[in-house]
């Protein structure tokens, strides 16, 4: 069965070991868990393209993380509860999370660690994630106009995780730098299980942006697919400029990184500084996680010098999760693998 | 733990319902419904064809062994008992067409009496068939038969023939002495021919003139 992954930038799509990538219309895919937004007409217009050219009728789908609320929950039981399920853990955590944000969502959840502590009582510590409906009954819809069956919808940096995972790659307590087109998601992870998330909202369309100012204004806001088709092969353009800059400088050269500093972009500050204090944070939180390692994925890595930038802007061994041509495919890959292995 | 994380917010539409695989496999069995229809049919016609095939072998077999039985038939005696009926003869499987003579393939068990009828019967028929081949137009041929063989020597004229006294008459001139005894013993050769008497005769140099008169066998004749 085929993958399907809704990125900010692009449809990605995987059938018998082929990837596709469909560029998707200006301001197709975005928003986050709040006020998550597909435009149906853009999105159509791109799966007809992804029926009539990859000829997928059946898929397995890969959301954007920013639609979904993460939290972590710990639940203490004075009587341990021996059969502890997804379920049960969805039900308690209901206590902790304000109705605002579960009601109209949908929930799932993935269980860290279950334990007895000194007090005997049972600690139970979960992380789950929070997608409204609004949003998965509008896509599966579109998917269903279009002639698209989805079997199962899963979040995209799960699925890079599952694929360090399958890969061996995973070592105890990591970062994991999912960095998008129009967010940048940073999971912490201790003990190899999710500790703490944070959605940085700068990514390649604000890069994208900053280089070509006039870009989002040369496109045409025509609801036509011409006017769509037109706006693709704009941003493909874009896009083409940006991976030919270097954002990153990629080696400690003096000059390069002299260059780099006097380089006035608010952007990259923004970005950096996000990246700085979610860091921060994380260790202040966490002050006994000492994270060595930090597995780089998502379209932006394609642009080069991120490791060794990150490397030494966060002190820490930074790596692509793959060769950076098929790093975008990630999900599809890790999807593809769970279909193989249940 | 697990080193996996999986969650699933699939959600069920309606919409997405009509794609499903139930549907896709309702669609596709109701699309193929024609097709299956027509292999249907064209499997009943193959059967149909391959039945009526074996019934034509086993009706030409059975014309066969029909024909086998019939000719076997032909050369087999039939019994037939005085008391059977028609019906029952028919029964018994006496199919007789003309090929092959009734008494060669008829043998009667009969009572004395009916016996002796039946022999009486084929004594009847025996002296029919006589009759037939004795009769006034046998006996002229014969006769012009026996003439023509000398060709324009012999001329035969004022034949009379009285089957009730069973005598023949006739006048006859030959160019030759030797052609008149020729024929004269020729005439004795036939079977129909009791006795010859000359009744007058004259010789000269142009020929034999005499008047004949015959005898004729009465076993030998048509009435």
């Amino acid at each position: 069965m085929a993958v399907i992954d809704i990125g900010g930038y692009s449809v990605k799509a995987l059938k018998k070991n082929k990837a596709y990538d469909f560029v998707l219309p200006v301001n197709c895919v975005g928003g986050t868990f709040t006020l998550p937004f597909a435009d149906a007409k853009k999105l159509s217009h791109t799966l007809e393209r992804v029926k009539k050219e990859a000829r997928i009728s059946e898929c397995d789908l890969v959301l954007p993380d920013q639609w979904a609320r993460q939290l972590f929950v710990k639940i203490v039981n004075d009587e341990p509860q021996a059969d502890v399920n997804k379920d049960y853990v969805i039900w308690r955590s209901k206590d902790q999370i304000r109705e605002e944000v579960y009601a109209g969502a949908k929930i799932d959840a993935h269980i860290t660690s279950i334990e007895t502590g000194d007090d005997k009582k049972q600690h139970i510590s979960a992380y789950l994630c929070l997608v409204k409906y609004e949003i998965l009954n509008k896509i599966t819809d579109i998917f269903a106009e279009n002639g698209i069956i989805i079997n199962s919808i899963e979040l995209s940096s799960h699925a890079v995780y599952n694929y360090l995972s399958s890969a061996g790659m995973l070592v105890e307590d990591f970062a994991l730098l999912n960095i998008g087109y129009e967010v940048c998601t940073v999971y912490f992870f201790k003990n190899y299980q999710p500790v703490y998330v944070r959605i940085i909202e700068t990514a390649g369309r604000h890069f994208e942006n900053e280089l070509k100012p006039s870009a989002a204004k040369e496109i045409n806001s025509a609801e036509t697919p011409e006017a769509f088709d037109a706006g693709i092969k704009q941003k493909e353009k874009n896009t083409m400029d940006l991976m030919s800059v270097k954002l990153f400088p990629d080696k400690a050269d003096v000059s390069i990184l002299e260059a780099f500093e006097s380089k006035k972009s608010p952007v990259m500050d923004n970005f950096l500084k996000e990246i700085h204090l979610t860091f921060e944070f994380f260790a202040s939180k966490f002050p006994q996680i000492r994270i060595s390692k930090a597995f780089l994925s998502g379209g932006l890595c394609k642009n080069g010098g991120l490791d060794f930038f990150l490397s030494n802007f966060l002190s820490l061994e930074a790596v692509y999760a793959s060769d950076r041509d098929k790093i975008q495919y990630l999900p599809l890959y890790a999807m593809k693998e769970r279909q193989l292995h249940g | 733990m697990d080193k996996k994380i999986n969650m699933n917010f699939f959600v069920e539409r309606d919409s997405a319902l009509k794609y499903s695989r139930s549907f896709i496999i309702a669609r596709a069995v109701i699309i193929s419904l024609p097709l299956l229809y027509i292999a249907y049919i064209a499997y009943c016609y193959f059967s149909y064809s391959s039945a009526y095939t074996k019934a034509n072998e086993r009706i030409t077999e059975l014309q066969d062994r029909l024909a086998s039985r019939e000719r076997e038939l032909k050369n087999t005696r039939v019994v037939i008992n005085d008391f059977d009926t028609f019906e029952t003869m028919v029964k018994k499987g006496f199919f007789y067409d003309g090929e092959t003579p009734f008494s060669d393939t008829l043998e009667i068990s009969f009572t004395p009496e009916l016996k002796e009828k039946t022999l009486k019967f084929e004594e009847a028929v025996a002296q029919s068939l006589k009759k037939t081949k004795t009769s006034e137009r046998a006996i002229m041929e014969s006769l012009f038969k026996n003439a023509g063989e000398f060709g324009g020597e012999v001329k035969i004229g004022n034949i009379k023939i009285d089957f009730s006294t069973k005598k023949m008459e006739f006048q006859m001139n030959c160019a030759a002495k030797d052609t008149y005894l020729r024929l004269v013993d020729n005439l004795k050769a036939c079977r129909w021919i009791g006795q010859i008497f000359v009744s007058s005769l004259k010789a000269s140099a142009g020929g034999v003139s005499a008047y004949i008169i015959i005898t004729l066998k009465e076993a030998e004749l048509f009435e």
